[in-house]
Formats: C-alpha cells, structure tokens, sequence
C-alpha cells in the first residue's frame, strides 16, 4: 500500500523540481525514483501541465485608454511655474508636459533596442554645459536647474542648450518642463520658441506645440510655419500639429 | 534597454512618463494574476490601472536594492486586497462544502460538460478553490514566482506555500473528478 504521506514529499519535490525547469524527461526519471507513487505523480503532473496551458484572457484596448487618461490626470511631481499667478494655465502646461511625458515612455521604450537616437548621437555637444555622458546625470542635472532658488543666465543657456542639441528625447523633454518653471522669464519663453525650427522627434514637436498653446505663445507662429515648411516634419504629425497649433497659426 | 529598476528610479527622479514604459512591460502579467484571482475581466483591468497609480504615487518607496517585479506584485495584491472583503479572501479559507459542492451558474457547467473542455473545467475548479491555495498556484504556475518570493508577498513560509501548492492541485484533481460526475 502507498502511503500518502511519502506521496506528499514526493510531490513536494515534483514542485521543487518544476520550478528549477524539469523537461519531460526528468520527470521520467523523476517517476523512476519514486516508483511507489508513480500514478499520483502521473495525474499531480498532468493537472500542473494543464494549468499551464489553460488559455489567457486578454485585456481590451479600454484599458490602455483609462490608463493613460488616468497618467495625464494625475498631477506632475514638482511640477509648479515660478512667478506666475496664473494658476490655470499653470496647470494646462502641467497637464499637456505630462500627457506627452507619459506617451514618451513607451515611445522610447520601443526604440529602446534599435539604437535609438543613431542619427542624433552624432550630433555635436560642444556648447552643452551639461556635459555628462550618462542621460541619466544630465536628466538630474535639468532637475537641480529646475528648482534652483534664483534664476541666471548660466541656467537659461544650459537649458537652451540641452533642449536644442542633446542627443536623448527624455532630457530635451526634462529641460522643457525645467523651462516652464521659469516660463515667466522673457528669455526663457524666447528660447522655447527658438527652439522650434530645431526639433526633428515628433514627440518633442508636440510637446512644444502644446506648451506654446497653454503658454498663449502667439509670437511662435513663424517658427512654428518654418517647421511645417521643413522635411524635418512628418506627415501625420504635421496634420496633428496644424490642428493643434490653429490658434497660433491663424493669427 | 533600461531595466525596469532603472526606469522607477527615474520615476522617483521625476521623469513619470516612465510609468508608462513599465506598464506596457507588465500590464499584461499584472492582468493576467489579477483575471485568475477574480475572473472579472472588467475588474482585472481596473486593478492594473490602480496599481500603476500606486507605482507612481509611491515611486519613492521603492529602494534600489529590491527586484522591481516583485515589489510591483506587492503593490498589485494589496490593490486587489483592497477591493475584495478581506473576510472572504485570504484570511478564511473556504469549507470543503464551499468547495466541492459550488452553486455555480448550471449553464456554465454544462455547457463546459458537453464540449468535454478539459481547461473550461479546470477553469470553473480554480475559481472554487480555497483562495489561499489558488493565489499560491496563480503566482507559481501563471506568473512565474519562486516560491520564496511567494513566501515573502503573502507573509507566509516557503515549505507552507509548497504545501498550499500541493494541496490545491489535489483539491482542482477532486473537483474536476466532482463535475465529471454530474
């Protein structure tokens, strides 16, 4: 007679031994070593392949929607622009960094293993200030600017420079919202609209397209013509931006 | 490619759109533990999305030296403990009369009898089962856990989670054999 309880500890072991990657053969072996319990073992086995193989539900594309709209609801970390009274479009340019900040994510994320950037690596950074070769350093360095006591010149340039010429999306997209914060500063919004012409990422086109509608940016309207004019625009972002920029562009 | 500890540490830095880059990594993962536990799609969906709010309202909690996976587990079975009654989920296990002998709908089960679907039944027996027992399996078998990190998630003992393991698939072995017999 087979006693339960040593079938027990053999089953304990089968457990051990499936989660270290047993094939089918070992299990055969297994079932040698354990020749009393082998019918057990047998059906124990069966119903942990069956689990294995019952079929997945997939989530709806709702989910992804509630989501995101969920990501840009949710308040920016850190995020206040200094020296404005107005709180509503504070929060307009809060919210629109946010939302793209989000979509970013998983456009680079799907970049990630294609050597993103190729063609903007090589550009040249010999007037960043932020001169770090980790993106992650840079991206602390914007952060300290961002929440620097007292505004100078040194600060606007390094920001200027970031958002024209460094190499990685996520850090032109960090000195953007960095350069909200001093969205009141004539030369940091002259410098947000200089930028423009400059810009090749989709991503980074939009999220300038929407700063400079919640900033009430009338004076983009020529750069923001010179870009669509460009090839550095592409034809589904193109028609996005018009929409989004008819505002400005109709001036 | 950034790992996905990399990518929380710059959440925590206060780069969120990076939320986004994890969530398409383990929105599916995450679903699918939480469709197991309840079998509510609808439900499953919402539990993902409030625990990615919990990731990002509470990036700072996160230390380096954890696994990401396994702290976003953490969060995701405290969201769904959240939201079930604690009386019935977790804490009292199910009577064996609870289990074997089910009110489910009859139509599910015969419908499941007559295509002779072998998943569908196993399906109707891991919704029956005790609910310490099934969150053991779901997060061995579907998602791919150790037991250790089993252990560590639900307060609990490697050799107890093993024991649970085994002592559940016995139980979807008895319930099968039960609804085979109807």
């Amino acid at each position: 007679m087979i006693d339960k309880n040593n079938c027990s500890h053999a089953k304990d072991l089968l457990l051990e031994e499936i989660q270290e990657g047993m094939t089918p053969a070992g299990f055969e072996i297994f079932l040698e070593k354990h020749a009393d319990c082998r019918q057990e073992l047998i059906t124990f086995y069966d119903v942990i392949k069956d689990l294995d193989e019952l079929e997945k539900v997939e989530p709806s594309d709702r989910m992804d929607a509630k989501f995101y709209a969920m990501l840009a609801s949710e308040p920016k970390k850190n995020l206040t622009i200094k020296r404005s009274n107005n709180w509503l479009r504070n929060l307009m340019v809060a919210a629109s960094i946010f939302v793209v900040g989000a979509m970013v994510g998983f456009y680079v994320m799907q970049q990630d293993n294609a050597t993103p950037f190729m063609a903007e690596d090589t550009t040249e950074d010999k007037h960043m200030i932020l001169a770090s070769n980790s993106s992650i350093h840079r991206l602390e360095d914007i952060a300290e600017m961002g929440k620097a006591p007292e505004l100078n010149d040194k600060i606007i340039d390094a920001l200027n420079q970031a958002l024209i010429n460094d190499p990685n999306i996520n850090v032109r997209l960090s000195a953007i919202e960095a350069m909200l914060h001093y969205a009141d500063n004539p030369k940091v919004r002259a410098n947000l609209i200089k930028a423009i012409p400059y810009q090749e990422s989709p991503i980074i086109q939009l999220t300038l397209a929407e700063v400079m509608i919640s900033l009430e940016e009338r004076n983009s309207a020529d750069e923001w013509r010179t870009l669509l004019k460009s090839d550095k625009i592409e034809a589904d972002v193109k028609t996005q931006l018009e929409e989004t920029l008819a505002p400005v562009l109709k001036l | 490619m950034q790992s996905d500890n990399e990518l929380i540490q710059l959440v925590q830095a206060g780069d969120s759109g990076k939320v986004g880059v994890l969530y398409e990594r383990h929105k599916k993962d995450l679903f699918y533990y939480f469709y197991r536990m309840t079998n509510d799609k609808l439900k499953s969906e919402d539990l993902v999305q409030n625990t990615f709010l919990k990731v990002l309202r509470f990036s700072h909690h996160f230390k380096k030296e954890q696994q990401f996976n396994y702290w976003l587990y953490s969060i995701g079975r405290n969201v769904f403990l959240d939201t079930v009654n604690k009386k019935d989920v977790l804490k009292n296990s199910a009577t064996e009369d609870a289990l074997y002998n089910h009110k489910d709908t009859e139509s599910i089960i015969d419908s499941a009898m007559e295509k002779e679907e072998k998943h569908e039944m196993l399906h109707i027996a891991l919704n029956r089962l005790d609910p310490k027992k099934k969150e053991a399996i779901v997060l061995s078998r579907f998602q791919g856990l150790k037991y250790k990190d089993i252990a560590t998630l639900t307060n609990s003992t490697e050799t107890n989670i093993k024991s649970r393991i085994r002592r559940g698939i016995e139980d979807l072995k008895i319930i099968m054999n039960k609804l085979e017999l109807r």
